[in-house]
């Protein structure tokens, strides 16, 4: 099973989400549920949970990530620097205050029209929005069934995998109404980096 | 300029953010903010971006009126609703803390990336949007046409050329539909790319407005500024 399931995981190029895995090893059987009931479905767990358990003692080059509904490989992060070099030539990914802004909006506020984003942010947002779209962050979801039917916008399955989320449920949680001062929650723990039997996280740079 | 106003480029961003770094840098309490005092700081604020040569959008006049009729209001008797005094900052405070707070999220977001940035997944996985949702006028298939029409003059000059053979629109939506068979939609640009002759170009282009007055495809994207696909109308 843990063989199979690695397999998979290196051949895909998205996340692969618990169905899919359980329909791929149990073709044509009921609908997966994730109530403790569905026995593949607990086995599918615990063998991912074996295989992480694995890579971290081994200090494996790569991790599984839980992200966008599915799980997927990437490498560890303690050999980032190296991967920089790789693609030394590539651009990493930023994004402009406003466009992060834009997109705090969108993901919690989802489906938005770009008026009722304006409205939170006090300017236009047709640059950020523009960024976003571009990077597939954002998507088009819909038109709002008001005067002038505006298009409503949502995140996509790539910004779940872009932040490490394995659902929106995964944001930090903001109370909008609490007092000034008080700290949104932070983000899920850094999933690559959750194992405490895991060495120090040091990148290895030089060795 | 004068180094009390040196700023950090983010404050051109918007008069909300504006306001929040002026309430941080004099540590102003937001639900009791001496308007004032933040009128005054405010409009010495934008005459200095300006005197700068900043270009700054109408939206930071808007909000020095804002605050120049809160204060006006701060002088006359408060309406009383409900054996409560309104306020005349409520609005503008409830504004602020909601951009306050999403400033702050957006701050946990950009953490959040440089984390992400230290794993590489193989290979960029690429989430295909099959809907094409975004419904096209017909001023953007004429614009999508002008674009084609003027690529193709760079590419194979602006001489009349004289066609050896006529260009049926029967024969481009003939190639179209063949284009689309087994598919559900093609993308506009794949329609034209292969002809050599303006006629050809043309007859394609008719013959997209000819299946698209016959109901048999509809021109849409997947995004707005996307490319533009025909896609086939399923017929129930």
């Amino acid at each position: 099973m843990e063989q199979i399931l690695e397999t998979l995981l290196f051949a895909s190029d998205e996340p692969l989400t618990l169905a899919r895995l359980r329909e791929i090893l149990t073709p044509g059987t009921s609908e997966p549920r994730d109530d403790g009931q569905d026995s593949v479905a607990v086995e599918i767990k615990q063998a991912l949970a074996a295989i992480r358990a694995r890579y971290s003692r081994e200090d494996s080059p790569v991790v599984i990530l839980e992200v966008a509904e599915g799980y997927q490989f990437a490498t560890n992060p303690r050999y980032a620097a190296w991967i920089k070099k790789l693609f030394k030539d590539r651009t990493s990914f930023r994004l402009s205050q406003a466009a992060l802004e834009t997109l705090a909006i969108i993901s919690y506020r989802q489906p938005i029209t770009r008026a009722e984003i304006e409205e939170i942010r006090g300017v236009e947002v047709i640059a950020a929005l523009e960024t976003l779209l571009e990077k597939n962050l954002v998507r088009v979801s819909g038109r709002k069934e008001t005067v002038g039917r505006p298009i409503l916008y949502a995140t996509t399955p790539e910004f779940l995998r872009q932040f490490g989320l394995r659902s929106l449920q995964d944001l930090p949680v903001v109370d909008e109404n609490a007092s000034q001062g008080e700290e949104a929650a932070p983000f899920i723990p850094d999933q690559g980096a959750q194992n405490p039997m895991a060495p120090p996280a040091t990148d290895h740079q030089n060795n | 300029m004068d180094s009390e106003f040196e700023v950090h480029l983010d404050l051109y961003e918007g008069p909300l953010t504006l306001l929040l770094y002026l309430i941080e840098r004099d540590n102003l309490n937001i639900f009791d903010i001496p308007i004032a005092h933040i009128t005054e700081e405010y409009l010495r604020h934008i005459d200095s971006l300006r005197a700068d040569g900043e270009y700054l959008g109408g939206e930071f006049l808007v909000m020095a009126t804002t605050l120049m009729q809160i204060k006006a209001r701060l002088l006359l008797p408060r309406p009383v609703e409900e054996g409560v005094q309104i306020d005349p900052r409520e609005e503008l405070v409830s504004k602020l803390l909601l951009a306050q707070r999403f400033a702050k999220v957006a701050k946990l977001f950009g953490d959040r990336l440089q984390i992400m940035e230290r794993y590489a997944f193989r290979p960029p996985p690429v989430f295909e949007n099959e809907e094409y949702t975004v419904a096209q006028r017909p001023a953007d298939l004429a614009q999508a046409f002008r674009k084609a029409y003027d690529e193709f003059k760079l590419v194979h000059g602006d001489a009349y050329a004289i066609a050896a053979d006529p260009f049926p629109v029967e024969a481009k939506i003939e190639k179209i539909m063949s284009l689309l068979a087994g598919k559900n939609a093609v993308a506009i640009a794949d329609i034209w790319r292969d002809e050599t002759a303006r006629g050809g170009l043309v007859a394609c282009f008719l013959a997209i407005l000819e299946l698209i007055k016959r109901g048999s495809v509809r021109a849409a994207q997947k995004t707005p500024y996307g490319e533009i696909f025909l896609v086939k109308v399923l017929l129930s």
